[in-house]
């Protein structure tokens, strides 16, 4: 596969929490050919299996997120103009001017007003809160009442863009961009004989509470689970225990109170083995990742995590490398190999 | 109209860089005018032969400078801090990205993430000092091959058609301004005219000091954009003016006591002619008017703006209907009156 032209292609879909099959058919049509079998849920789970053909083969599961943050409708005011309620955790002090798309009847684009300057109180310190704010779509009352009433959905609009060397830049790379190393894997696999057969979760509802890796774990009821999100990478106002998770550095290995030790060691040990890029991270609790819901599916599943180093999250403006995607790529590939 | 304001709207003209942009309004007007030149400071004049003489041509202007980010120091890691080159509210910076130096860079502007956010934090927009640049690169040495300190940039290019006949994109202010005297150009004027595609008035209004002392007119008319505040829950009296209620005449602004006698004549113009008007309601904001009100001997000032919401960010919004109606009382003012 091109990297980054897949990398572009997923990532561009607007998938937000609840409204995740709008990219079953992408999915089926790109990558089907990477799967033996495809199953989706009645949440808005996605999964792809491949078998290995060999009896009693244990089932390894690679979980990353289809879901993305997103908006919805609240209220249409006069002129023209929508309130909205978030759907996940939003970073309102980089909404103003930010551009979306409203998934009406018919798909139409809108702008996050900024308040003029001389309509300012002059405390720059202000909070600025969603409940204040007003998406600008330039049609009537009347329009936004028929085409995109209380309820519709509102994504963020932009395009994934290459920066510098490697780098990368564009919306829900949380967590689209690590359904990417899941496919990138398996492209990696095609024709190898394995010994475990390896299902592709793109699960639904992780951003409002691990739904999909719940109910699609309960599905594909597998052996090991791999849950492959993004990280928080280093940036300049990091504490120093962060120091260590870059972007560039690999996929970031978590070891956490609430994963497997032993998957997550054997893991380690397939990574240093292969010599492929990868960094450590201390997660005491939660890790705020699907990794907490797999590893208590029915009786239980040991689950590891891996995380892909980000910088920005839940922006339109999310920035990280193809170097990471490469590595995670490769670590899954060779996690699967090494059954 | 609509064309030219797209093209020029995703040209790269910080001020003191307006060179492309100055470059492609030469390209458009240059048949059609009599003379044309470029200033010391970057000026672009157009002289237009009109079916009658005038001795003293009323001057229109408009400037082909935008709102924009300049690079101060490159990090250790890689990041670039800046300053705004213009007024940029901090509010409408923070996740934008932008197109930086003679290779069009593409970085993202960051701040201190809301993860690592108190709770007080959460929410609050970061002055400029805490803001910088990430154009994806890890190291001071990394940034320096495609970098420099002083390098600009703007918003990126978004024009968009949208909604309900209206427009969306970086820069409307005010290279809308430079479509309409490009547009007028191109057609037959009733009188000779001048026209000046001024430099740095995001800056402070300065390219319009040094066209008042070289073009010394009598009468000035600026074609700009002004802010329109017309926001649910802002009272009609501090909106400013509204977007779709036609072309803004101005009274007084931030910098200026227009000329009341060309008021009187524009309001005139546009009633006898059935051009849609709006009078600019706060005494905000300014353009190069007042440059051309107290440059040399002084001129004699009108301002007809396009209402454009969300000026200075990377997503301004106005309506056609608008600058058509601009572009109408432009040409009104311009073939009704020898010299004003």
């Amino acid at each position: 596969m091109k990297l980054f032209e897949t990398v572009k292609e997923v990532t561009e879909l607007c998938a937000v929490s609840g409204r995740e099959h709008v990219a079953f058919d992408f999915l089926k049509e790109k990558f089907g050919g990477l799967f033996d079998e495809i199953k989706t849920t009645p949440t808005g789970s996605f999964a792809g299996i491949r078998r290995c053909g060999k009896k009693d083969a244990p089932l390894l599961l690679y979980d990353a997120h289809l879901d993305e943050i997103g908006f919805m409708v609240k209220k249409i005011c006069d002129g023209g103009f929508l309130k909205v309620t978030s759907i996940g955790g939003i970073d309102t002090k980089v909404l103003s001017a930010a551009e979306v798309w409203i998934h009406g009847k018919e798909r139409i684009s809108g702008v996050f007003a900024s308040t003029p300057p001389h309509l300012r109180d002059g405390s720059e310190k202000k909070k600025i809160e969603l409940s204040d704010m007003v998406i600008d779509t330039g049609r009537s009352v009347e329009y936004l009442e028929e085409n995109c009433p209380i309820g519709t959905v509102v994504s963020y609009k932009t395009t994934t863009e290459r920066l510098c060397g490697n780098g990368i830049v564009g919306k829900s790379f949380d967590d689209k961009i690590c359904m990417c190393t899941i496919l990138e894997a398996f492209d990696m696999l095609k024709g190898e004989s394995l010994n475990v057969d390896l299902c592709a979760l793109f699960s639904g509802g992780e951003e409002i509470g691990y739904i999909g890796s719940a109910t699609g774990g309960y599905m594909i009821d597998p052996d090991y689970a791999v849950a492959i999100d993004v990280t928080n990478s280093y940036v300049p106002e990091s504490p120093k225990r962060k120091e260590d998770n870059r972007l560039g550095g690999g996929g970031v290995v978590s070891f956490s109170g609430t994963t497997s030790r032993p998957l997550t060691k054997k893991l380690i040990e397939v990574l240093e083995k292969e010599g492929i890029p990868h960094q450590i991270v201390g997660e005491p609790g939660r890790t705020g990742t699907n990794a907490h819901a797999l590893q208590i599916v029915r009786a239980g599943v040991p689950t590891a995590l891996i995380s892909l180093p980000l910088k920005n999250m839940h922006t339109a403006a999310e920035i990280a490398t193809l170097d990471d995607v490469d590595a995670v790529a490769k670590a899954l590939a060779a996690f699967a190999r090494s059954f | 109209m609509l064309k030219l304001t797209e093209k020029l709207c995703g040209l790269y003209g910080p001020s003191g860089l307006e060179d492309e942009v100055r470059d492609a309004i030469i390209g458009e007007i240059k048949p059609y005018c009599e003379e044309l030149y470029t200033d010391k400071v970057g000026n672009l004049f157009a002289f237009k032969k009109g079916k009658k003489h005038a001795d003293k041509p009323v001057l229109f202007a408009a400037h082909m400078d935008e709102v924009g980010f300049m690079l101060q120091y490159i990090s250790d890691d890689g990041y670039l801090y800046f300053d705004t080159i213009g007024g940029i509210d901090s509010s409408v910076i923070g996740g934008r990205r932008m197109v930086i130096g003679e290779n069009r860079l593409l970085g993202v502007v960051a701040s201190k993430a809301v993860h690592l956010q108190k709770a007080s934090e959460r929410g609050v927009c970061l002055p400029v000092d805490e803001m910088y640049i990430d154009i994806g690169c890890i190291t001071k040495e990394e940034a320096k091959k495609y970098v420099s300190v002083g390098d600009c940039g703007v918003f990126v290019p978004n024009f968009e058609k949208f909604g309900d006949g209206f427009i969306k994109s970086k820069a409307i202010d005010d290279r809308f301004g430079c479509a309409v005297l490009c547009t007028m150009i191109k057609e037959e004027r009733e009188y000779d005219t001048v026209f000046a595609f001024t430099v740095c008035e995001e800056v402070g209004c300065r390219g319009a000091v040094s066209a008042s002392f070289a073009l010394r007119p009598s009468v000035a008319v600026v074609i700009e954009g002004t802010t329109a505040g017309d926001l649910p829950g802002v009272s009609e009296a501090r909106r400013a003016c509204a977007v779709g209620e036609g072309a803004v005449l101005s009274v007084m602004d931030g910098g200026t006591v227009y000329d009341r006698e060309l008021f009187d004549k524009a309001v005139s113009l546009a009633k006898a002619n059935g051009v849609k008007y709006q009078v600019k309601n706060t005494v905000t904001g300014g353009n190069d008017s007042r440059s051309f009100q107290t440059g040399a001997e002084g001129a004699r000032v009108m301002a007809i703006s396009a209402p454009v919401r969300y000026i200075h960010s990377a997503s301004n919004v106005a309506k056609e209907s608008d600058l058509t109606e601009v572009l109408n009382l432009a040409r009104l003012v311009a073939d009704n009156g020898k010299e004003l």
